[in-house]
């Protein structure tokens, strides 16, 4: 059973994060930061890789820094947006696709920090 | 508690604390690149200044000492006093206005609850600290009918279904509402309440514009064609009238932008007076109040032509979106960040505002045959053209109580002279009324035209005046002298050069541009069946002027000459087909087609364009250590050898971050403090007052100030909002802004101060005067021909240099040259098409040459590296990037260390920047032994020590997790099998 749970939360936030990636392509951002997507699809996939048991200790932390990396950046990014609405560069405030990322981004982490806390119990 | 049970809570406190720490850094990390704006915001200071010994502190100007609560109370009343005076009355029918005093009215129209300030953008007043129209009329002992007002109030309607009004971004087509309730959804209780509130319905109709878009010419969120009466409206107003409750019907337009009006005689609407009211600021409804019950008599006058038709005047047929056929090719050779496939063509040429109206009127009086004055081409309201059904109000048309009439001032020419020199005029002012009152001095002149010569308005204002309040009976001299560049055309085909023409020079004054262009028409005995009033040939005065006189002598001593051949398409091979009263059937089409040259294409390329310098930069110094600072350069001369010194302590770094950080980041090498400039033309809406935090006053819009057509009044006001600055500790103004309204659809229209390029300059002058006087840098702006909000960015605008001249830099010049204005803030678009930051003749030609001007020259907001390029900007003469972020200063700061071009520009901006900004406030403060030193803001203190705190519960609940592994037998990471 716990397997089971936590397969399907390894694979509800590869799947997330690869939405996510697709959703922030499509966005209105100011500049597309490509280490953000890049980070976002690293995540992912390791997180697939867990299903596979690689057998070492804490590895469900390495597609969860990923993710968080990708956090971070996307972020990082947000002042710009704020930035471009404030010196009215951009005149059509955050763009829904962006508004989306961001929460689906949210979602991510907290998917990813789950699996971080659910992984080491999965065979029990 | 389990080992388990442990281990799991570790964990989760551990993804819980790493999410809100990678938040945080990111968060962090990004508002880090913007901490100068960051700072502006939250307060606080991104450097501290150190004394390194005794020394007085030098102040360029202080502020007035008043406390801040009586501060704002004065400046408040300076808002009602600038409103009262340049609210206009429009109309009055048997004297139905003043109401009495105590009157009970009704509002109607949703705007009544909902007044428009000022605009969006840089204009923005604070809705929250306005003073509506039921305070200030029920403050003036009016009964207000509160049903009406609580029903618009609560009205919700559909989503959306609010007007833009005082946001800070700008308002799109879609988003724009008229937001009018229908009046199918008024209540049993409103039609009730008319019984109880019927002295006079007060109805208020209310369009409002802003920065980054324009008015929308074509169908908008809830009706078409923005600056007509719309469908709701006309509801509102049957059911004034058909309830046949009220006894007097009074409509207030409140808008900068000059709405169809025609209405308002239609008898079916049964409009008894109407008052016209612009940006009305924190406080202008309180003047409205006493307007309307006659404490205050109207006396301003309207600074735009009010036709029937927003779409009538030759500069529509080209205003809005317009692609070079080719704009697809030129993204893709120069890129799509350029800019470069949008273009507009001004082929009205001079026609501008009243200057097309009067003068297609005169020579509808004229020569209608000879001109096809009143051919079909351009006739909007009839079927041929015809000046009473196209105007509806006259530029400079206002009218005041104390007659029935409207007009109980009588003016006459006392005495008056012209010639090659100037000429000067005196006017006596007598009331004649039954109320107090001021009047306005308004002088117009005619210039000779031939046929085939250098186009010419029929009438052009060449001097104002306002009286002090007259008495009944009392008369007052008001004496006006007019410069003869002022009534002088460019010649840019034969002289190339300002010239007085030969022949007869008509000076006249009127109540209106219009009236005053009869009183010239019959002077010159023109056939009075084909007028529309009789003019007063008294009120005019000949001057003939023999030979054609060339004013080439510019402001700065230099000769005045073509400079914008390449302005005009004529200059790419092209013919553009302007507007020329000599045939009115020249009325402007809209310029389709047009397809982008190679030339044309090189031309708008401003950063493929610029070519680097010598690598070898060595022969320019940098971080000596001459021990000299910026203060100690406080009122040092310009061409002062020290100044090269404390150059020379500058890093390459330094002298990038100054010019492409507008100065707003604090370099320690010369000991420069950040300095802050801040929007905009209705007072600092940016900076709080540094007493307590609170916002500091909102003054009404320029448009308003304009149709004061006081000029003492609005140099006060000037003083005053620079006082604001002093009190929120801000450097610059980008104030005023002078631009054109080219038509009325302007977005910005609402901060730009009138059609009329003298108009605009005499109060642009008087702004900058009044700001600098108090050691505020103001930012004239936008420097130069940004006229719409469409395509703004990067748009090419063609146009002939005399209309360049005449209309658009005109209002410009006085404030450059006799006003001095220390800064200008430019442009987005390009003059032709050479962006107006790269535009070498605009800048070194015209400001630093015939203006003789050493004026900071920065950017519009720096937000695209590639159109406002700074290498190609810096070779130009731009001076200033307006951004505090980084984005400019990683573009160019490598190539400076190696583009000896580049960093000799550099210095020279820096000289400016440094020369201007020690000889302002923002020296203030500051003494010959201060030193800057740069330190992290309180709010960056916070957030780096929440960080910090985030980091060491992280490491310590992982640290923890690893020990928790260890120590138990039973978590073991287990294969499948």
């Amino acid at each position: 059973m716990n397997k089971a749970i936590t397969n399907f939360v390894c694979i509800a936030t590869a799947a997330i994060a690869l939405i996510t990636s697709l959703v922030y392509i499509t966005s209105k951002a100011q500049g597309h930061v490509i280490a953000i997507m890049l980070f976002l699809i690293l995540g992912a996939l390791l997180e697939i890789l867990l299903l596979f048991n690689p057998g070492w200790k804490f590895v469900e932390y390495i597609p969860f820094l990923s993710l968080l990396v990708a956090g971070l950046l996307f972020t990082k990014s947000g002042a710009d947006e704020l930035y471009a609405i404030f010196s009215k560069m951009n005149m059509e405030g955050l763009s829904t696709s962006w508004i989306v990322s961001a929460v689906l981004i949210v979602v991510t982490l907290i998917l990813a920090g789950a699996t971080t806390v659910i992984y080491p119990y999965r065979n029990k | 508690m389990s080992k388990h049970s442990a281990e799991r809570a570790v964990r989760v406190a551990t993804a819980a604390t790493s999410i809100v720490l990678a938040l945080s850094l990111g968060a962090v990390s990004g508002a880090r690149t913007y901490s100068s704006y960051v700072t502006t915001v939250l307060g606080g200071s991104p450097f501290t200044i150190k004394d390194t010994e005794k020394a007085n502190k030098i102040y360029e100007a202080r502020g007035n000492g008043m406390p801040l609560s009586k501060w704002k109370t004065k400046a408040d009343s300076l808002v009602q006093t600038v409103a009262g005076e340049g609210i206009v009355l429009l109309k009055n029918d048997a004297n139905t206005l003043p109401l009495a005093k105590g009157s009970k009215v009704t509002l109607f129209g949703r705007s009544s609850t909902d007044l428009v300030l000022g605009g969006t953008g840089a204009g923005g007043i604070d809705p929250d600290r306005a003073v509506d129209l039921n305070k200030a009329l029920t403050a003036e002992g009016f009964k207000v009918n509160k049903t009406m007002w609580n029903f618009y109030q609560s009205y919700k309607g559909k989503p959306g279904y609010i007007r833009s009004n005082g946001t800070y971004m700008g308002t799109l087509p879609k988003d724009v509402h008229i937001a009018e309730p229908p009046v199918s959804e008024y209540t049993a209780a409103v039609h009730q309440s008319y019984d109880t509130f019927a002295d006079a319905a007060i109805v208020v109709f209310s369009r409002v514009g802003g920065e980054g878009s324009d008015m929308p010419t074509g169908k908008f969120g809830d009706g078409n064609r923005y600056l007509a009466l719309q469908d709701s409206e006309k509801q509102v107003l049957k059911e004034i009238h058909d309830s046949g409750k009220f006894g007097k019907v009074i409509a207030l337009i409140n808008t900068s932008n000059a709405m169809e009006l025609s209405w308002m005689d239609q008898n079916q609407y049964g409009i008894n007076a109407s008052l016209w009211a612009g940006g009305l600021g924190q406080s202008g409804a309180r003047a409205i109040a006493r307007i309307l019950d006659g404490t205050v008599n109207p006396s301003g006058r309207l600074v735009d032509t009010y036709a029937s038709n927003s779409f009538s005047a030759p500069a529509m047929q080209n205003f809005g979106d317009f692609t070079f056929t080719n704009g697809q090719a030129i993204n893709k050779r120069i890129g799509p960040a350029n800019k470069g496939d949008k273009y507009l063509v001004y082929r009205e040429g001079i026609y501008t505002g009243y200057r097309y109206y009067e003068t297609r009127y005169a020579d509808s009086v004229l020569d209608p045959e000879g001109t096809k004055a009143n051919s079909s081409s351009g006739a909007f309201a009839d079927k041929t053209w015809n000046y009473d059904r196209e105007v509806v109000f006259p530029f400079g048309y206002g009218l005041s109580y104390g007659n029935s009439e409207g007009h109980p001032f009588q003016q006459q020419l006392v005495s008056s002279s012209a010639d090659e020199r100037g000429a000067t005029f005196e006017v006596k002012v007598t009331n004649t009324g039954n109320v107090s009152g001021k009047d306005v001095v308004q002088l117009y002149a005619q210039q000779p035209y031939q046929r085939g010569g250098i186009e010419k308005s029929a009438i052009q204002l060449v001097g104002f005046d306002k009286t002090p309040v007259l008495q009944p009976g009392q008369s007052t001299l008001v004496t006006i002298k007019v410069k003869a560049r002022d009534y002088s055309s460019y010649d840019a085909h034969t002289l190339k050069t300002y010239v007085l023409d030969q022949g007869d020079f008509y000076f006249a004054i009127g109540n209106n541009a219009h009236q005053a262009l009869n009183n010239i028409l019959a002077s010159r005995g023109a056939n009075p069946a084909r007028m529309d009033e009789h003019g007063d040939p008294g009120c005019v005065h000949l001057w003939h002027n023999e030979k054609p006189i060339k004013l080439d002598k510019a402001y700065s001593g230099k000769v005045i000459g073509n400079i914008f051949q390449s302005a005009g398409l004529e200059h790419y091979g092209k013919r553009t087909g302007y507007l020329t009263r000599s045939d009115w059937t020249t009325f402007p089409k809209p310029y389709n087609k047009l397809k982008a040259t190679d030339a044309m294409i090189h031309d708008i390329d401003a950063a493929g364009g610029y070519q680097a310098g010598d690598k070898d930069t060595s022969s320019i110094t940098t971080k000596a250590k001459n021990g000299l600072t910026f203060a100690q350069m406080h009122k040092a001369r310009f061409n002062d050898p020290r100044w090269e010194k404390l150059l020379d302590q500058m890093s390459v770094d330094d002298l990038v971050t100054l010019v492409t950080r507008s100065g707003q980041v604090a370099i320690p090498s010369i000991s420069f403090p950040a300095q802050f400039m801040k929007d905009g033309p209705q007072g600092n809406n940016v900076r709080p007052y540094v007493e307590d935090g609170s916002k500091a006053t909102g003054y009404c819009g320029e448009v308003t100030d304009a149709s004061t057509f006081n000029r003492s009044l609005i140099h006060q006001e000037n003083e005053a909002k620079a006082e604001d600055w002093i009190r929120t500790d801000t450097a610059g103004a980008y104030a005023p802004a002078m631009n054109i309204h080219r038509t009325p659809y302007s977005g910005r229209n609402f901060e730009y101060y009138s059609e009329d390029g003298y108009l605009s300059g005499e109060f642009a002058y008087e702004a900058v005067t009044g700001l600098q006087k108090h050691g505020v840098v103001a930012f004239a702006k936008h420097f130069a021909m940004n006229d719409q909000e469409t395509n703004r960015q990067g748009v090419c605008t063609f146009a002939d240099e005399q209309t360049i001249r005449e209309i658009y830099l005109k209002a410009f010049e006085r404030p450059f040259t006799d006003g001095h204005v220390k800064a200008t803030m430019g442009s987005f678009n390009r003059i032709g098409c050479i962006w107006t930051g790269a535009h070498q003749k605009l800048i070194k030609n015209l400001i630093r040459g015939e203006w003789g001007s050493m004026a900071i020259v920065d950017t519009d907001m720096a937000i695209n590296p590639i159109l406002q390029n700074a290498g190609a900007g810096l070779e130009a003469g731009n001076t200033m990037w307006a951004t505090s972020a980084s984005t400019f200063h990683d573009q160019i700061v490598k190539q400076a260390a190696h583009d000896k071009k580049m960093l000799s520009n550099l210095r020279q901006s820096g000289h400016i920047i440094l020369y201007t900004f020690v000889n302002s406030n923002g020296v203030n403060g500051l003494s010959t032994a201060s030193r800057v030193v740069k330190v992290t803001p309180p709010w960056l203190k916070l957030a780096y020590t929440v960080v910090g705190l985030l980091c060491v519960i992280d490491l310590a609940l992982f640290i923890t997790l690893i020990r928790k592994s260890r120590n138990s037998a039973h978590i073991t990471i287990e294969s499948d099998n």
